[in-house]
């Protein structure tokens, strides 16, 4: 067949012959076998017998199918006459359904005498499937359904059609060769929505999955298997591509189109195997596709993997939750450490501004009465982000908490803390600090530097300087520091601001840096601002020049004036 | 109720059909092959014999042949049974003498009535 459509035609009529007889035939397996655990469960070892018969039975047809699907076979066959082949062929296959419908109404009768109900429903299926089998051999066989079958007075079998039977037969084999068959336990079960018109496509994928475990909920069209989707959760949907009302590929897109239910896995269902609609599902988001008739094996990997991907999945999303969760909890318990308030004294105010880069930072400040005239203030930048920083931010800021009402000296008060900190510490993590105490009476405002950005002092009358440098190094990593300090006479409305890098280390969408000029600038212009006013000023322009670019390292700003007695 | 002989190779459904007609107050003696089956027959003297045609040994159609041959026997009713469903089978069927034919798999009802029919013929 040269003209593709017609290949495809051709294909497809094989496809739908092909599952024609392989799913009576796995449905009739399927229902014997799931007898047998019935009878076993209730303790009717008396029909263990007769069932272990069907199933014998019904073994014994599927291995006759798949040897239809065996090339060598086929080859053998090549020289038989077509009728005798096709003859045999429906021979072989009615030899075992006729054991089959005939103890299946043996127990149908027994069961119904006896009272014995639980076997009713699979044996009624079981008769049911053998008799749609038998249908369907017939129609492959015959290119038709024929009246003798289940009259037996009248077997008017069109001979003439036997041969495209065969050559279809031959063009079947020659397509698909020989299946598998057999399989292992499925490790995961879920919660499946099997979406399929085929009532007994439908029946035998529900009865299948039931029997590894999972919960099933089968629909008929594709509007139900929408509202099905959206009414509760599933842990995978099986879709047929073919379906009245919405195709598969129509509620595959619809799926994945609601956010609610979109992570929810789609397996399509093929009977065509048409690569083109495959490859468009799993480009709309399908995670795989099985072509049909299933191979049971086949069809128990695929599903077993995608509940393997779904749990894998649901497994990071509830841990990014919870570690979301404690975040969360970790920020407010972070800044419920640092002070709401700047203590209250008439001539001395304080604001202070922390925005932390993550959930967590490794910025502090502190504002500390050390006595009745002298307030400590702190900020201080731990090496890094994240949770490690928040963590070495703690322990520093209570070592300092702890510290810093036992001197007026800052040097002392940061060599101390400087020891507290390189006592313990395996990771070489460090902080800087700028730790002053303000004369609240006289306005002297001492101060020790350890490795910390100078602070800007922004004079009442105008003019900003950067506090000098006091020659500390950054604490934590050698305990013998030393810290000499400085000290600067503030005047009456003179403004002290203190920073940490994430200030003037801000960068644009392009690199550039915000950098001390900047802040110099925007303090010259707004310095003269109340201490709140001047750090929002700050804090506003550093988020103008990063326009939008992320937030490169904690920033935090600490404005004090001293207003004067 | 009668005395009927099941000729069937396959031993499930010899099985399953011996139990249904004994179910139903039958009596019922086996036979595996065409030969043993002739034996039988010439032993025991059923009332009816059930033949399925495709038997090892010698086969159903030459077994009813040959009973269809020996004025003695001739008058037991032959029922083939056969999983063939085709028309030709039904009429080689009639053509070696079997007086019904059915096909597999069994319909039980249909079968007892063709039984009966046999039985009561004069």
């Amino acid at each position: 067949m040269t003209d593709p459509q017609a290949a495809r035609t051709k294909q497809a009529l094989l496809a739908h012959l092909r599952e024609e007889v392989c799913l009576p035939v796995e449905l009739v397996l399927s229902t014997a076998e799931s007898l047998l655990t019935t009878a076993r469960r209730h303790g009717a070892d008396c029909k263990l017998a007769d069932l272990e018969r069907i199933h014998a039975a019904a073994a014994q047809l599927l291995v006759l199918v798949n040897n239809v699907m065996d090339p060598a076979a086929l080859a053998a066959r090549a020289g038989a006459a077509v009728e005798t082949f096709s003859a045999n062929l429906k021979h072989d296959l009615r030899t075992p359904i006729n054991a089959i419908k005939g103890y299946g109404e043996m127990l149908l009768e027994d069961a119904e005498a006896d009272g014995v109900v639980d076997l009713v429903p699979d044996l009624r299926l079981l008769l049911h499937a053998a008799d749609d089998l038998l249908a369907s051999i017939d129609t492959l066989l015959s290119g038709g359904p024929h009246k003798g079958t289940c009259q037996g007075e009248q077997p008017a079998v069109e001979i003439s059609h036997l041969e495209t039977a065969s050559h279809l037969l031959a063009d079947i084999e020659r397509t698909i060769g020989s299946r598998p068959v057999g399989g292992a336990a499925s490790l995961l079960t879920g919660r499946i929505l099997v979406a399929d018109d085929n009532e007994r496509n439908r029946d035998l994928l529900t009865r299948r999955l039931e029997r590894d475990g999972h919960q099933v909920t089968a629909v008929a069209d594709g509007c139900a298997a929408l509202d099905m989707a959206h009414s509760r959760p599933f842990d995978l949907v099986l879709l047929d591509m073919m379906m009245p009302g919405k195709n598969g590929y129509e509620v595959l897109s619809a799926i994945k189109g609601t956010d609610a239910i979109a992570a929810t896995p789609v397996i399509m269902i093929s009977a065509l195997d048409e690569i083109n609609s495959v490859v468009r599902c799993i480009e709309a988001g399908a995670e795989d596709y099985m072509p049909k008739p299933f191979n049971p094996v086949l069809l128990r990997a695929r599903i077993n993997a995608a509940l393997e991907k779904k749990r894998l999945r649901d497994l990071e999303n509830a841990f990014r939750a919870r570690i979301a969760r404690e975040l969360d909890l970790a920020r407010d318990i972070q800044s419920s450490i640092l002070p709401r308030h700047f203590p209250t004294r008439p001539t001395v105010s304080g604001h202070a501004l922390m925005l932390p880069a993550r959930e967590v930072g490794g910025d502090f400040f502190d504002f500390i009465a050390v006595d009745e005239h002298h307030i400590g203030i702190a900020v201080a930048d731990v090496s890094g982000k994240g949770v490690p920083a928040a963590l070495f931010m703690a322990i520093a800021h209570t070592h300092l908490r702890a510290i810093a009402p036992l001197s007026t000296s800052p040097g002392a008060c940061l060599a101390r803390l400087n020891a507290l900190l390189a006592e313990r510490n395996e990771q070489g993590m460090f902080v800087t600090v700028f730790f002053g105490i303000l004369d609240t009476g006289t306005g002297e405002f001492r101060y020790a530097n350890g490795g910390h950005n100078y602070p800007a002092l922004v004079k009442a009358g105008g003019g900003v300087t950067w506090l000098p440098g006091t020659g500390g190094m950054l604490l934590g990593m050698h305990a013998e520091n030393d810290y000499s300090e400085g000290c600067v006479q503030l005047d009456p409305g003179d403004l002290l601001f203190i920073h940490t890098d994430g200030v003037v280390e801000a960068f644009d969408r392009e690199g550039a840096e915000f950098s001390d000029r900047r802040l110099h600038a925007v303090l010259e212009e707004f310095g003269h601002l109340p201490v709140r006013g001047a750090t929002e000023a700050v804090l506003a322009a550093v988020k103008t020049f990063e326009s939008g670019a992320p937030q490169a390292d904690d920033i935090t700003c600490v404005a004090i004036r001293y207003m004067g007695t | 109720m009668a005395r009927i002989l099941l000729v069937e190779d396959n031993e499930m459904n010899r099985d399953m059909l011996t139990r249904r007609l004994q179910r139903k107050g039958h009596e019922v003696a086996i036979a595996v092959d065409g030969e043993e089956g002739l034996a039988m027959v010439a032993r025991h003297r059923p009332d009816l014999i059930l033949m399925d045609m495709s038997l090892p040994v010698i086969s159903g159609w030459d077994a009813t042949r040959r009973l269809k041959q020996d004025p003695d026997l001739a008058s037991i009713p032959v029922i083939a049974l056969t999983a063939h469903a085709m028309a030709q089978d039904r009429e080689k069927a009639l053509a070696a003498g079997c007086d019904d034919y059915d096909t597999k798999p069994v319909e039980l009802t249909r079968l007892l009535e063709k039984i009966d029919k046999l039985l009561i013929r004069p």
